[in-house]
C-alpha cells in the first residue's frame, strides 16, 4: 500500500469544491450546445457532487436511481486521467429529451434512432466535460465514441462499465435540466482507477493553493 | 482601487477571480443571493461579479434587485451558463457584460477596467 494509499485519498473541502465547479462549467457549456438544438433555453440547476468508492454507490443513490428503466449513455477515456464517463437518465427523462429535439417524438419504447439521438447528448455532455477535466490536467485526454442503451438499472448497478472494487473512485453528480415545463433529472458518474484519480487529486489541491 | 463584491457559490471561483483581480482591489464575497443582496445594501460596493446557477435566488434575479435597489450598481456577470437567451437576458436587466467561466485572467481584468471605467 503507498502512502497516499494508506491516506484513504482524502479530498479537501476546497479541492471538491474546485471539482463540483469544473463539473458545473462542463454543464453550463453543455446546456448551451443542447439549448442550440432545442431552439430553447435551458435552466441548470447547481451540480450536487460527491466522491465514493465503486463499492458504495448503491448506498448513496436515492431509490430511482437503483430500480425502474434508465437510459444509459457511457464512454471511456484515456490519457493523464483514464476511466468512464456514463450520464443516466429515466426512462421518462429521456423521452421528455426527445419530444424537444424530434418532430414525432415517441410514443413507447425507444427504437434504436431514439436512443442514437440520446446518446449524442450524452456525446456532447462528455465533450464538455473532458475538455474541462483536460485543461485542468493540462493534459489531453483521448475518448471513445460513446454508447447508449436501455437499460433496467436494478441490473445494470451489478455490472457497471467499472469494476466494483475498492480502488475504483466515482465521481457522482446530480443536476437537472429545465426546459419549459420540462424536467430532467440526470446522473452523471465518473469512473476511474486509484492512480488516474490520485492524479486528479493532486491537480485539484494545485489550484486551491 | 475598488471594492468588489464576488457573489459565486463556488469558493474556489471566488478564488480564482480574487486572484485574476490582484490585491489592487478590497473584496466581499457572498456564496447566495440573499446574503448578496443584504452586503450590497450595507457596503455599496462600486463593482459587483455574479454568478447566475446559485442554490437559492438565481443569480438574473439578484441582478434585478440589485438594479431596483441601485440603479447605477455596477454588475459583471460571470458564469459557464453561456447560453445566448441567458446573456440576453442579463444584459436586458442592466449587466454590464457577461465573461464566461472558465475565465481567463486577461478577459475577466479587462471587463473590470472597462466597469470600472466608465
Amino acid at each position: 500500500m503507498t502512502p497516499w494509499e494508506a491516506e484513504g485519498f482524502q479530498i479537501s473541502p476546497e479541492s471538491l469544491d474546485a471539482l463540483r465547479e469544473a463539473f458545473n462549467i462542463a454543464f453550463g457549456h453543455a446546456a448551451a450546445a443542447l439549448a442550440r438544438l432545442v431552439q430553447r433555453r435551458i435552466l441548470l440547476s447547481p451540480p450536487l457532487l460527491q466522491v465514493v468508492r465503486a463499492t458504495q454507490i448503491t448506498e448513496v443513490l436515492e431509490p430511482s436511481w437503483r430500480q425502474y428503466t434508465g437510459v444509459v449513455v457511457y464512454q471511456s477515456f484515456l490519457g493523464l486521467l483514464e476511466g468512464t464517463a456514463s450520464l443516466l437518465v429515466s426512462l421518462e427523462g429521456g423521452q421528455e429529451l426527445l419530444k424537444l429535439l424530434l418532430t414525432e417524438p415517441p410514443l413507447g419504447d425507444l427504437s434504436p434512432s431514439d436512443i442514437d439521438v440520446l446518446t449524442e447528448i450524452g456525446n456532447i455532455v462528455f465533450g464538455a466535460l473532458i475538455s474541462v477535466l483536460s485543461n485542468l490536467l493540462q493534459a489531453a485526454l483521448v475518448f471513445d465514441p460513446p454508447e447508449g442503451k436501455v437499460v433496467p438499472l436494478e441490473h445494470w448497478w451489478r455490472s457497471p462499465p467499472w469494476e466494483v472494487k475498492d480502488d475504483i473512485w466515482l465521481i457522482v453528480v446530480r443536476s437537472q435540466f429545465q426546459v419549459s415545463d420540462s424536467t430532467t433529472n440526470f446522473l452523471l458518474i465518473v469512473a476511474v482507477e486509484a492512480l488516474p484519480f490520485r492524479r486528479l487529486q493532486q491537480a485539484l489541491e494545485r489550484l486551491v493553493l | 482601487m475598488a471594492k468588489i463584491l464576488i457573489v459565486d457559490d463556488s469558493s474556489f471561483s471566488r478564488m480564482l477571480i480574487r486572484k485574476a483581480l490582484g490585491e489592487e482591489h478590497t473584496f466581499l464575497e457572498a456564496d447566495r443571493g440573499e446574503q448578496a443582496l443584504e452586503l450590497y445594501a450595507r457596503e455599496q460596493p462600486d463593482l459587483v461579479i455574479l454568478d447566475l446557477t446559485m442554490p437559492g435566488m438565481h443569480g438574473a434575479e439578484v441582478l434585478r434587485r440589485l438594479k431596483a435597489m441601485d440603479a447605477e450598481a455596477r454588475v459583471i456577470v460571470g458564469t459557464a451558463d453561456i447560453q445566448e437567451q441567458s446573456m440576453q437576458e442579463v444584459l436586458a436587466l442592466g449587466a454590464l457584460c457577461v465573461v464566461p467561466k472558465p475565465f481567463t485572467r486577461e478577459r475577466l481584468q479587462e471587463a473590470v477596467r472597462d466597469a470600472l471605467g466608465g
